[in-house]
């Protein structure tokens, strides 16, 4: 379990802005730019790190803690969820419901701070993320209580054991329904088009960077940068539940039976290998839709959102069908 | 030792409560050690409560009216999570009364308000239908009586009726169905009044549970019977509104599980689904109501809607476990009911207590005119943020710990197989409509606390806020303490209530529960804070680490100097929500622009915007227009003629003998 942890904190956390430097990168390239290196985001971060911090004198001490607080929340989350193995690196101290409380948190912190420096953008960006994310949660829990109810379980552990002992089966109809519920709400957790656009530089359309907008220096870099572990974690739940193929199993001992320890080295290479695949596809698709899809106006998101929560309750119903 | 703690404790309790009462009447300078003998009656409580969770139950006998109406009172283990969330917030109430200008207005609060907290306590011991009825009533009528106070303005007034008429629409249900119960039980304790419900026909059953769950529900307040929940609670002193939304609401709780799973016992699956789908309703339309509203104190009672939507989604749980007769399931639905009882009860009075500060400080419970006020009232602000990430359901916090139970029992309900398949669909869909009303009770939390205290102040009052007393602080703060404390321990709280229910069952020889739950998921709160706090710490100490000094600046408003007038309000924080609820929540905006005569330049510009209440609209005012034209025309039998009544008295005596006849 040390092993785990060690290893799927230090290469989420290394790992995780390369992952929108590649989006990035995808989309400038689809749109005819050069763009800048998939690296940029590191560089970014570095700039930011080394400049002084600047805020409102309107400010509490709220905007110096939330920065702290959104970042271990989401570093918390990067070991709660089954990513390199079928095992969490914490499975057995939090089911998928506190990763999605866990989110809850930091949004909750990120909109306070979005309050705190008494600007209308600040304000603007909240309330839409508020109202957006509100419209999110039942899609999202749904799908993965459908996920949840067929396991008997949920742990993403035990989810992602039974997926992969499952093998394809485990695809069935309503869990595909699930999965493209999920997959849509999963574009609006992390910011991307068409529900918000992560590069926007016009403050009237953002929702996510307009919470940001008052942020500087390190606390940009930190904000930032849980945004980009944030990426990593919704996908991770993603693949832990519907995708979990090649993630590492434990390996069973022979002659102890049913007693399983620690996967084995090598199953954890390939599981880190396997886990980089899936991010980069998931990555390749986000940097797709940025570069073929307008950002939708927010007055018809409902619609898009409604469709999720649709999808996952006609998986609902379906799941019935299964075979139990 | 057995059973002498609790009575001595009880009696040491009520005669705190009595003498508090007794002391309030010398007069006003006697309110504060009034006060403080009602925290102690509280202390007692609480140790009742206590004592009622580990020991054997006890009966108590106080006296017998008329042959059969007798009053006695058994405090078992079912009456102990609602009698500590009666002491501890009857506690800290009674302490921030002391420091609050508010806290006894007069010589009728000073009576009225032990005789709330007695009957509150009195309510969890009942053992007969006629103690249950009496303590019901005792407490509707000591609460209006604290919502109306003194000197009532016209707003309260209003709000007082519409309390008392619904509330006393709940008492008549109640009476009508333990009349029918007590009538086939020839007796009306609760013993024999449990063996009769068995043996009567179906249809009867129907009848009462119906009866029961109107009763109940109303005072619970869940939508469609909760139109007096958001007029009330704001109405009454803020400590009043944190016992009334913390406590007095779980009544229709306890009465749900004391009546009509403990006596009454499980019936067909439709009961179930009936909780389920009102609780449901309930979570939703109360968060959505609590995001849109501007009102501090009106948002934490839509708020307190909305918990208590959630808890009868556990009730509901446990009603289809006691009816498809898994143990299991019904330990697990009610133990989680009771967790997001205690859990809510806590930073519900929480949150009630800080409103109440802030608006002893600014003069306003209008969010739109609020701001800035951390830096006056840090306090206060650090008090309103822990009930804030309560109420919010995140974790590692103590309204998390309670929505993850009903989560859980909700899944185990929707992935059991011998539940039936549109059951099962009822219970997932129920998991999308709970993760909704989190998902908007977050936003409303994040407004209020935003707008409240974050940013710069929107009105002169506002900008002149001074912090609060100290008694009205450590009220606070105790119940921070309890709010921190239910969130860590979680897992102690809930193996605590899956005993309860099970002991509770035992006790009552109910046909339900007696299996521990068996939890679908994991959730170590100490785990996941301890996390937590070491990431904070080690993010905290890095960023620290060679940063260059902090600089403040004003912030940018595209060139101009930074004013309030720049925020966003509360009201354009939730628009989004409106905009995207528009179905249900119909908003209505007026905005009118008057010119400078002569000129193209508006001088003045004014802008309201309201939602409508669709559950008033289409329900209660065509009822109220229905009933007073009914009142129109039965007006026409009274003709002021002595003669006639006495016809009157007449025809309905024959009409009786006739039909009554043996």
């Amino acid at each position: 379990m040390i092993a785990l942890l060690l290893l799927q904190g230090s290469l989420v956390l290394a790992g995780a802005p390369l992952f929108a430097g590649v989006a990035r990168r995808l989309k400038s390239r689809l749109q005819y730019r050069h763009g800048p290196s998939v690296w940029q985001p590191y560089r970014d971060l570095w700039k930011w790190w080394s400049k002084q911090a600047v805020e409102s004198d309107a400010s509490s001490p709220l905007t110096a803690a939330a920065p702290v607080l959104v970042l271990a929340t989401m570093v918390a989350a990067v070991l709660m969820v089954p990513l390199v193995a079928v095992d969490s690196p914490l499975s057995g101290a939090a089911d998928l419901l506190v990763i999605v409380g866990l989110l809850a948190l930091a949004r909750m912190v990120l909109v306070l701070l979005a309050f705190d420096a008494g600007s209308a953008f600040g304000g603007m960006g909240g309330s839409r993320e508020v109202a957006i994310s509100a419209l999110v949660e039942p899609g999202l829990v749904l799908a993965l209580s459908v996920a949840a109810a067929a396991a008997g379980s949920t742990d993403l552990s035990v989810i992602s054991a039974r997926g992969q002992a499952l093998g394809p089966a485990l695809l069935s109809a309503p869990m595909l329904l699930a999965a493209a519920a999920f997959a849509i709400v999963a574009v609006a957790e992390t910011g991307h088009a068409p529900i918000d656009n992560p590069d926007t530089h016009l403050e009237l359309t953002m929702i996510h960077e307009g919470m940001l907008l008052e942020a500087s220096g390190r606390r940009l870099a930190m904000l930032t940068y849980a945004g980009h572990l944030k990426f990593v974690v919704v996908v991770s739940i993603f693949m832990a539940v519907f995708l979990p193929f090649g993630a590492a199993a434990p390996a069973a001992v022979p002659g102890l039976d049913g007693a399983a320890i620690d996967p084995t080295p090598l199953a954890l290479l390939i599981g880190v290998a396997v886990a980089a695949v899936k991010l980069t596809v998931a990555t390749l698709a986000f940097g797709l839709l940025d570069a073929g899809l307008a950002k939708m106006r927010i007055l018809v998101l409902p619609s898009l959102l409604g469709l999720a929560t649709l999808l996952a309750v006609t998986a609902v119903a379906a799941s019935l069908w299964l075979p139990s | 030792m057995n059973g002498p703690g609790m009575d001595v404790s009880l009696t040491v309790a009520l005669g705190f409560l009595a003498l508090s009462a007794a002391v309030s009447l010398l007069g006003p300078r006697a309110g504060k050690t009034a006060l403080a003998l009602a925290a102690l009656g509280s202390v007692a409580l609480a140790v009742v409560g206590g004592l009622a969770a580990f020991k054997e139950p006890v009966a108590l006998h106080f006296g017998t009216i008329l042959g059969s109406l007798s009053v006695d009172l058994r405090y078992d283990a079912l009456a102990a999570p609602f009698l500590i969330a009666l002491g501890v917030v009857g506690t800290a109430a009674s302490i921030y009364a002391m420091g609050h200008h508010d806290g006894m207005r007069s010589r009728l609060d000073g009576v009225a308000y032990p005789a709330f907290l007695a009957s509150l306590g009195l309510l969890f011991g009942a053992d007969t239908a006629f103690a249950f009825l009496l303590a019901w009533e005792a407490m509707a009528l000591s609460s209006a009586a604290l919502v109306f106070g003194p000197r009532p303005g016209p707003t309260t007034v209003r709000a007082g009726y519409v309390y008392l008429a619904l509330t006393h629409l709940a008492a008549a249900c109640l009476v009508a169905a333990f009349a029918l119960l007590g009538g086939a039980a020839g007796h009306a304790d609760f013993a024999a009044m449990r063996e009769a419900a068995q043996a009567l026909d179906p249809a009867a059953r129907d009848v009462v549970f119906l009866l029961l769950l109107v009763g109940f529900a109303t005072k619970a307040g869940i939508v469609p019977l909760h139109i007096w929940l958001p007029r009330a609670h704001p109405e009454a002193p803020s400590h009043v509104s944190a016992l009334m939304s913390g406590v007095m609401v779980k009544a229709g709780i306890f009465g749900v599980l004391r009546v009509v799973i403990g006596i009454l016992g499980p019936g067909p699956a439709w009961w179930a689904l009936a909780v389920i789908v009102l609780g449901a309703g309930s979570a939703v339309l109360g968060a959505l109501y609590a995001l849109v509203e501007r009102d501090l104190k009106r948002l934490l009672a839509f708020s307190t809607i909305e918990n208590v939507g959630i808890i009868f989604l556990g009730l509901g749980v446990g009603l289809l476990g006691a009816t498809v007769n898994a143990p299991a399931l019904t330990t697990l639905g009610l133990a989680a009911a009771l967790v997001h009882t205690l859990n809510h009860a806590a930073f519900k009075g929480l949150l009630f207590l800080a409103a109440g500060s802030i608006q002893s400080a600014t003069g306003t419970r209008d969010l739109d005119k609020l701001g800035g006020l951390v830096r006056a009232m840090p306090g206060t602000a650090l008090l309103f943020g822990v009930g804030a990430v309560a109420l919010a359901g995140v974790p590692p916090f103590s309204g998390f710990a309670g929505e993850w139970l009903i989560f859980q029992s909700l899944l185990t309900a929707g992935a059991a197989t011998a539940v039936d398949p549109v059951i099962r669909i009822a219970c997932l869909l129920a998991v999308g409509a709970l993760a909704l009303s989190v998902g908007l009770a977050l936003g409303a939390i994040v407004k209020a606390s935003g707008s409240a205290f974050l940013a710069l102040p929107r009105s002169p009052r506002a900008g002149a806020a001074l912090e609060v007393g100290r008694l009205e602080r450590a009220a606070a703060a105790l119940l921070a303490f309890v709010t921190l404390g239910a969130g860590l321990f979680a897992g102690p709280i809930r193996a605590l209530a899956g005993a309860i229910v099970e002991a509770s069952s035992r006790s009552t020889g109910a046909t339900l529960g007696g299996s521990a739950p068996v939890l679908l998921g994991s959730y170590e709160p100490i785990v996941v804070a301890s996390l937590l706090a070491l990431i904070v710490v080690a993010a905290w100490a890095i960023g620290r680490w060679r940063a260059a000094p902090v600089r403040r600046a004003p912030t940018w408003a595209c060139g101009i100097a930074p004013t309030a007038a720049h925020e966003y309000t509360a009201t354009s924080f939730d628009k989004p929500a409106r905009l995207f609820f528009e179905p249900i929540l119909r908003p209505v905006r007026a905005r009118r622009v008057e010119f400078e005569p002569g000129t193209p330049f508006p001088h003045r510009v004014t802008y309201r915007s309201n939602v409508d209440h669709l559950v008033e609209s289409r329900l209660y005012v065509p009822l109220h227009r229905a009933s007073i034209a009914f009142a129109q025309v039965a007006r026409r039998l009274q003709q002021g003629t002595l003669q006639l009544y006495v016809a009157y008295t007449v025809v309905a005596l024959v009409i009786l003998l006739v039909a009554a006849r043996p």
